[in-house]
């Protein structure tokens, strides 16, 4: 039996796969350094700007993910 | 007797969660684990997105994400981001498991675990480590509720009638409707959080700054103590790694309870409806933290931070709204600790005693309702009631290892290769690992314990499995239907067999 993992079979399932991996950097080490300061944006310190963003980037992200049909 | 309205209001609460959590169940018999366990899969994508929402969203909400901003600052905010991504598995696993579910009759993760790797014993094994995690979260749940009652009725309910009290008002719903009360009582209890907590936050923001703008609040937190303002927080503790893999873990622990959750839902399409927009629910959280930060200026010495908003509501705000906080906390720890004691119940029913005692599926069918009364008189109870320091290690170990079964779950969507062998020592060691990176080593190299114990679980898993036989063709062609003709060298057995 061979040894082979289920990956995404289409460009779609690829890129479906890529933005997700981007949404998750968002609100981790990659991208968390680049806003760790004492800025404040839209009224409230930018983690918390940036933790509402990550809220509507992930949903709208898995409504195009839907729309595409990328993660059948 | 003005000083007992909050308190009122709070019981409303709780008598309104019974006659709709009771009547959930109506003219349905609940003495089938499809029934009582799985609600009938018959659950819409709005109750869906109100049951997963509500169910995440613990009384951390209101005592501990306030308590978190009051002390630490924006460490707080991890919980948001964690929750939004756990809406990403729910949306990717959720409607695989429910496939999966449907087609070969499991309600619980464990006769999913048990199937794919065709041993009962790693089955029952993963249902009773992982109820340790969840049983611990349902009595921290418990005594939070019990607080509230305390809080609200100015001492005259003691610890322990609150926790008799809480676990008995879900004790009727959830006997009598099984998933489908939890379900009703968390869509009612989820609008009730949403509700209450942008209430208190913007009430509180306009008593603090005289308007609706956060702005002047965090002007104030950057002048006075700006290492609130970023990681690693007032404290120090919460680093940039550290809140990464804090995040990383918490997304890779499926817990039993989301499992059920996703089984009770009526199709595919229902789940990844709701599941889809399940971050939003989150918002929830932002006007606590807030309420947490006002709290830094207005108690500076207030011993318990995780109190302050409670502390708030009932000094600041007219009753009426202290008593809404008082019942939105309530069902946010209602709305966590139902879910617990159901899945437990589900689960040693049918992945522990039903093979242990050979029993068939109505004789499991009728005791796993009747579970959750031990359950609760047992264990839940006289733990609640002692409230040991102990509870929150025991809540780690929990977590770490619930995050342990994720590679068990890899190897039934995406690795075929993966054998039973690879699943438990993988396990057993991501575990070790995991107890002892967060007792002995705490955290190296600020990384959490639990990302530590899934590195080795995830090798050992992979290697063992690659040493061991793999599960049988039939179950490997019924869970990677789509890989079966490039997963095997003989592409045709059955003739080659009869040719021989």
């Amino acid at each position: 039996m061979k040894a082979t993992f289920k990956l995404p079979k289409t460009g779609k399932g690829w890129f479906s796969l890529g933005l997700i991996l981007v949404v998750i950097m968002l609100g981790s080490w990659p991208v968390i350094p680049l806003v760790n300061n004492e800025t404040i944006i839209l009224g409230m310190p930018i983690l918390m700007t940036l933790s509402v963003v990550i809220i509507f980037v992930t949903t709208f992200t898995l409504i195009l993910i839907n729309k595409i049909g990328g993660a059948k | 007797m003005g000083i007992y309205i909050p308190f009122m209001i709070t019981v409303s609460y709780m008598v309104i969660a019974v006659i709709l959590g009771y009547s959930a169940g109506r003219g349905r018999k609940m003495d089938t684990a499809e029934e009582w366990g799985v609600g009938s899969r018959s659950m819409g994508p709005v109750m869906m997105y109100l049951l997963i929402g509500a169910g995440g969203v613990s009384a951390y909400t209101f005592m501990g994400s306030p308590g978190w901003a009051f002390s630490k600052g924006v460490p707080a905010l991890y919980v948001v981001v964690y929750l939004t991504y756990m809406g990403i598995i729910a949306w990717y696993f959720g409607p695989k498991v429910w496939e999966l579910g449907k087609k070969y009759k499991h309600v619980t993760q464990s006769a999913a675990i048990t199937d794919r790797y065709e041993s009962k014993q790693l089955g029952a094994l993963a249902s009773i480590v992982t109820s340790i995690g969840i049983l611990a979260y349902a009595i921290l749940q418990t005594t939070g509720a019990a607080y509230i009652l305390n809080v609200m009725s100015y001492g005259l309910i003691p610890t322990w009638v609150g926790v008799f009290l809480s676990l008995g008002v879900i004790s009727i719903y959830l006997f009598r409707s099984g998933l489908k009360a939890i379900g009703v009582t968390n869509a009612f209890q989820g609008g009730l959080m949403l509700v209450v907590s942008w209430f208190i936050g913007l009430w509180a923001t306009r008593q603090f700054t005289g308007g609706y703008s956060f702005r002047p609040i965090f002007e104030r937190v950057r002048t006075d103590i700006p290492e609130f303002m970023t990681l690693p927080g007032g404290l120090g503790d919460m680093n940039v790694q550290f809140w990464t893999t804090s995040i990383l873990i918490s997304v890779f622990s499926i817990w039993q309870t989301h499992w059920i959750q996703w089984m009770g839902a009526s199709s595919k399409k229902s789940i990844k409806r709701a599941a889809t927009l399940l971050p939003t629910f989150y918002l929830v959280l932002i006007p606590m933290i807030v309420v947490g930060f006002i709290g830094i200026f207005m108690y500076p010495n207030l011993a318990n931070p995780d109190t302050v908003a409670i502390q708030m509501a009932v000094d600041n705000m007219p009753v009426i709204v202290a008593g809404l906080l008082g019942a939105g906390t309530l069902a946010a720890a209602m709305s966590s600790s139902e879910p617990c004691i159901h899945a437990t119940a589900l689960s040693y029913s049918k992945d522990v005693l039903q093979p242990l005692f050979r029993w068939d599926d109505a004789t499991a069918g009728k005791w796993t309702r009747r579970l959750i009364f031990p359950i609760m008189g047992f264990i839940i109870a006289p733990i609640s009631i002692m409230e040991p320091a102990s509870l929150v290690y025991i809540l780690l170990i929990g977590y770490g290892f619930i995050g342990q079964a994720f590679p068990a779950i890899v190897g039934m969507f995406f690795w075929p290769r993966a054998t039973k062998h690879g699943a438990f020592w993988g396990l057993f060691a991501g575990f070790l690992v995991t107890v002892t990176f967060s007792f002995i080593y705490p955290h190296p190299l600020g990384i959490h314990a639990g990302i530590w114990g899934l590195s080795l679980n995830m090798a050992v898993f992979v290697v063992v499995s690659l040493m061991t036989k793999p599960a049988s063709r039939g179950t490997i062609e019924r869970f990677f239907p789509d890989m079966v003709d490039d997963l095997y060298e003989d592409r045709n057995p059955s003739v080659q067999k009869e040719a021989k």
